[in-house]
């Protein structure tokens, strides 16, 4: 039976030439970074390009980049050491009812510290309310911090102008490009921003790395210490391989994204056309022109996610979906509550993210088998359809 | 997340379906994860003889439903609330705690079936009194009463 990968949001194949970067440093080249004989100095050698190969696919400079254990260290310590370092100004911070775990549960550790948080409404397609963070930006605001790219639907945020309002009140504006990064163009001068999470597994690099950016001049407490590692901002020996495969993978990107990310949404939009000619009662999500290309959120009426999410499991084809049951949570995905679906319309929302090496043929599978899942698990149900068939 | 067990049982459950005029009808809902439950179950002489249900659920609902329908096959209806439903899960191999949950509507939907039960029997039994009312009247000889008779 073949198998068919259509969740690279959640995570993505280690491409073949970051693994042959990857396990020559694994091989061979196994100093510690830190060392000051010949084999540190050949596995920092090797950092330094990773690094150099980081910062240009975001436009910083290599002095701004910070290596991490992935995108939810680099989310953490964003969130808790710009908020210590600039404590003496505020205790106030801005962010979104979206946000990755990692950011939110991070808001909630400062919250219990004494900082004051203000989560930020979006809309249906995941917008955030920019209305709103004028309304509670204020004189105690010292971080404003909004995901670039939505990862339950794909929907990309107005960064400039949240970065424009934030600096205008001499705010701090950290953003999570864990999802965005591979999937438009990011350019830290351009979107003006202060603070960057990376991470190295999205863009078909391994897990386990990833990097924040912190603008020079900008200050940050540390959230890792033991160590001079990462200028001693970070403690930690480094994960050479991981960090020469992160940095293979930006490497990668840089030249071939624009290709890529036409491919992705052309699969993408083949996807869900065809789905609507084959498939009733169903509602793609998400915004209709901002958001990452390889990205279709879809709800099923009256059919589980779950259950879909096993059917289509069993026939080889791999996807994720907002039920609460498929991660074991009481709940359906927050994201999407947030974003005003009602329960049910969460627990029936399936989640298919492509990559370049996804096909039509692949595609047209996927789309007679969510048809046969759909067909049965609707005739299995109690509740009866509410809108036109097709 | 799922043995094997159960994803086999989720393919090809035994009782999925409708029972047109069913004896019994139970509906449960949970408002929380949006599941639905429906239940339907044949009663002669007091015992459930079949029983099918339908459900906007999980795996583990699905399952636990499609497993509870074999159990009450064969029981008393007023037993049906008493299933033992440490028994249910056990036949499904492993259920997460978390999973715990989705078999509340188990519970609410068997509840709901026997409220439905009673209130249909109720119905019965006072159309069968009206019936037979309508029949002793019908039996019983007419007396015509001419006014002035007796005058």
């Amino acid at each position: 039976m073949q198998r068919i990968y259509l969740d690279n949001v959640a995570t993505t194949k280690v491409s073949n030439e970051v693994l042959t970067e990857m396990l020559d440093v694994l091989g061979e080249n196994f100093g510690n970074p830190n060392s000051p004989h010949s084999f540190g100095r050949d596995a920092e050698a090797v950092i330094d390009l990773a690094r150099d190969r980081v910062a240009k696919v975001i436009n910083a400079d290599r002095g701004e980049i910070y290596f991490t254990s992935g995108g939810t260290e680099s989310n953490n310590w964003a969130l808790y050491g710009l908020a210590m370092a600039n404590r003496a100004k505020g205790n106030h911070i801005i962010t979104s009812k979206i946000e990755h775990e990692s950011v939110l549960e991070s808001c909630k550790r400062l919250e219990k510290m004494g900082f004051k948080v203000t989560y930020l409404n979006v809309d249906k397609t995941g917008l955030v309310d920019i209305a709103e963070l004028l309304h509670y930006l204020d004189q105690d605001t010292i971080l404003v911090s909004v995901m670039a790219a939505n990862n339950e639907v794909g929907t990309i945020e107005n960064l400039k102008a949240i970065a424009k309002i934030a600096h205008e009140k001499g705010v701090l504006f950290h953003t999570d490009c864990v999802q965005a990064l591979g999937n438009f163009k990011l350019d830290v001068k351009d979107l003006d921003v202060d603070a960057m999470t990376l991470s190295s597994h999205k863009i078909h690099g391994p897990k386990g790395v990833g990097a924040l950016y912190v603008k020079h001049g900008v200050k940050i407490d540390n959230l890792i210490v033991g160590g001079e590692q990462e200028r001693g901002k970070r403690g930690g020996t480094l994960n050479v391989a991981g960090i020469v495969g992160f940095g293979k993978a930006c490497d990668l990107l840089l030249n071939n994204y624009i290709v890529d990310c036409k491919k992705m949404k052309y699969l993408r939009d083949y996807f869900v056309s065809s789905l609507e000619k084959s498939v009733a009662n169903i509602t793609v999500n998400g915004h209709a022109h901002q958001r990452i290309p390889g990205l279709a959120s879809v709800t099923f009426q009256n059919v589980d996610g779950e259950a879909l999410m096993c059917l289509l499991d069993l026939a080889g084809i791999s996807v994720s979906t907002g039920s609460a049951c498929s991660t074991g949570n009481k709940a359906p995905n927050y994201v999407l509550l947030a974003m005003g679906f009602s329960s049910e319309e969460a627990q029936s929302t399936v989640r298919f993210s492509f990559s370049i090496t996804n096909t039509k043929d692949e595609i047209d599978y996927v789309v007679e088998e969510i048809r046969k899942a759909t067909d049965k698990l609707r005739a299995m149900s109690p509740i009866k359809m509410t809108k036109k068939k097709v | 997340m799922y043995n094997k067990q159960i994803i086999d049982r989720f393919v090809a459950p035994h009782n999925v379906g409708l029972i047109k005029g069913a004896d019994a009808v139970g509906s449960a809902k949970n408002d929380a994860l949006g599941e639905v439950a429906k239940v339907y179950l044949t009663v002669e002489n007091e015992i459930v003889t079949d029983a099918k249900f339908k459900v906007f659920g999980c795996i583990t609902s699905t399952v636990g439903l499609d497993l509870l329908m074999d159990e009450i096959k064969g029981k008393n209806i007023e037993e049906i609330t008493n299933v033992s439903f440490d028994e249910i899960v056990e036949q499904m191999g492993e259920v997460s705690r978390e999973k715990l949950v989705c078999l509340g509507l188990m519970s609410d939907v068997l509840v709901d079936a026997l409220k439905d039960y009673h209130k249909k029997q109720l119905r019965l039994q006072k159309m069968r009194e009206r019936l037979a009312l309508e029949q002793q009247i019908s039996q019983e000889p007419f007396h015509i009463a001419i006014i002035g008779d007796d005058d």
